[in-house]
């Protein structure tokens, strides 16, 4: 018998498979149970028109009693979204990754929200703490205690 | 698409709404599923928000927050109710299963050629423009006559196309005879939605397939009645082997305190285990919890009280079945034991440490790198924004990636 975990994503594997990804979103790989990439931009009017960027899921055994670690991919070809919530190294600062995660999302409830917080926003800048959160921060965003700002994300 | 042999693998066993061709299947069949680990609901229970999950499923997430998964009302273990309505249904939905999913990709093969080969003999007639109304169509055309011209009237109602179904129980059934029908149909479906005297249906009563002639007397018969346990034997696995192994560390041990005297393994179980405050007990204490239930004492203290917690979780969630449902003991152990080595093999990663070395030097490197250069700067910057004290996450970078629960 598999894994939870694995059996779930399974489930949401193949549902993207046969019914294809929310607008905007495009599942890149999947070979594994581990991590996930997707590609993801905002359609319609936004700050980020024309804008695609890598989205990571990284999944625990635990999953989906416990968030997978979302992060947008940082490369040579790709930045992060310039955000007031992500961080210069792909980290997110989103309530729905960390305390308010719930085993009943799913990998495509977080792209959607992920792509409704870029599409909401209304100035194009990074976190305040940018610099010294980059320096600092952990492999893993899961690992860093965020707080969440009070304006919706 | 990818693919790799993991996913080969599980997807050999794994069901999921998008078996089915239609999305009416797929919401009916999703409705019977636990939205937090997506299988069948096992042990369903409802809180007091009325969200319903399974019993481990729900209690595992309970340990983390007490809040609804779906709602986010808050919630307690005593919040939980039974469903014995949805347990059953459920059942029932899983004998059948098979059964739909059989015929309703019989039903899309038969649409796909159904455009094809009918165009061919009455040309006047024009595509079907869904699968729905085609299954209609059919259906009506079939119990009524056979006469083409009827698959042209428009939208017969849901509960009309129903009717028809249920009008024609057994006795007139018999009088159609199949040959018949097979003459003026040229599909190759005979008897998809209608039954044929000789088409196996599953018996509701105790889930046996029984031919539709025969169904009347077997639900009245003996026959019924006594085999109402025999389909559902799939509580026993035949893992014997892994079982003896257990059960060599468990002979070994005295039981101190057996209480659970698994006479008959599946009855005898009915009182609910208690939560233990682990922190508050001693080594010696926690061994004897332990073997009260009869559990192995290998491993150290942090493997004992995750045994403990998920063997309470389970036990308390098999007791959320109904009777006829529930696991014995032995197979309980068992799914710990399963339990317990799929958490192994996730941690087993970091076993060869050169490999290990050599993929990950860049990223050692890296932080290496970044360590120092955090050392050469020390942080002046206020934290409005996020996080605590960057000390604290240099030390969680290095921090093994194990869940910790």
């Amino acid at each position: 018998m598999a894994s939870i975990s694995a059996r779930r994503l399974r489930k949401e594997l193949n549902e993207i498979n046969v019914e294809g990804c929310p607008a905007g979103i495009k599942l890149l790989s999947a070979d594994n149970f581990d991590t996930w990439l997707f590609s993801i931009e905002v359609l319609g009017e936004s700050l980020y028109q024309g804008e695609v960027f890598k989205l990571m899921f990284r999944f625990d055994a635990n999953y989906p009693i416990s968030a997978p670690a979302v992060q947008f991919v940082v490369d040579e070809t790709r930045g992060a979204p310039i955000h007031p919530h992500i961080y210069s190294n792909g980290h997110i600062c989103a309530s729905i990754l960390g305390t308010e995660w719930s085993p009943v999302l799913s990998v495509s409830a977080v792209c959607v929200t992920l792509q409704s917080m870029l599409a909401s926003c209304k100035v194009k800048e990074r976190p305040v703490d940018n610099d010294r959160y980059v320096r600092t921060a952990p492999d893993n965003p899961k690992k860093t205690r965020f707080q969440y700002d009070g304006d919706t994300v | 698409m990818p693919t790799n042999n993991l996913q080969a693998l599980l997807s050999a066993d794994i069901s999921d709404p998008t078996d089915f061709p239609t999305n009416e299947l797929r919401q009916l069949d999703a409705s019977f599923r636990c939205t937090i680990c997506g299988e069948f609901y096992d042990a369903p229970v409802i809180l007091a928000c009325g969200h319903c999950f399974c019993s481990l499923c729900i209690r595992e997430h309970i340990v983390r927050e007490t809040q609804c998964p779906n709602c986010r009302k808050s919630t307690a273990e005593a919040h939980f109710r039974l469903n014995p309505a949805l347990e059953e249904a459920v059942e029932a939905w899983k004998r059948s299963r098979p059964i739909v999913l059989q015929l309703s990709k019989e039903e899309q093969c038969r649409i796909e050629s159904y455009s094809h080969v009918d165009t061919q003999k009455t040309p006047t007639r024009t595509r079907p423009p869904n699968n729905n109304n085609t299954a209609k169509r059919k259906r009506r055309a079939r119990s009524e006559s056979s006469d083409s011209e009827i698959i042209h009237v428009a939208g017969p109602s849901n509960s009309k196309a129903s009717s028809e179904v249920v009008d024609s129980s057994p006795a007139p059934a018999y009088d159609r005879r199949p040959s018949k029908r097979r003459d003026t149909e040229p599909s190759s479906d005979i008897g998809e939605e209608e039954l044929e005297p000789d088409s196996l249906i599953s018996c509701p009563i105790c889930g046996r397939l029984v031919e539709y002639q025969l169904i009347n007397g077997h639900i009245d018969g003996p026959d019924c009645g006594n085999s109402k346990a025999a389909p559902k034997s799939n509580t026993q696995v035949p893992n014997s082997g892994a079982r003896n192994e257990w059960s060599k560390i468990l002979g070994k041990s005295s039981l101190k305190k057996g209480k659970n005297k698994e006479s008959s393994d599946s009855d005898g179980i009915m009182e609910r285990l208690p939560k233990v405050s682990y922190a508050v007990l001693k080594d010696k204490v926690l061994k004897d919890l332990l073997l009260s239930q009869r559990l192995p004492t290998t491993g150290d203290r942090f493997t004992w009280i995750a045994r403990h917690q998920r063997w309470v979780m389970m036990y308390n969630a098999n007791l959320d079945k109904s009777e006829g449902n529930r696991k014995g003991l032995a197979e309980l152990r068992n799914e710990l034991k399963r339990w317990e080595e799929d958490r192994k093999i996730s941690k087993r990663i970091v076993e060869d440490v050169i490999a290990h070395e050599t993929a990950y030097r860049a990223d050692f490197q890296r932080l290496v790198e970044e360590a120092r250069r955090t050392r050469a700067t020390p942080v002046t910057n206020s934290l409005p924004h996020a996080l605590q004290g960057p000390q604290d996450n240099c030390k969680q970078t290095i921090v093994d990636d194990s869940e910790e629960d």
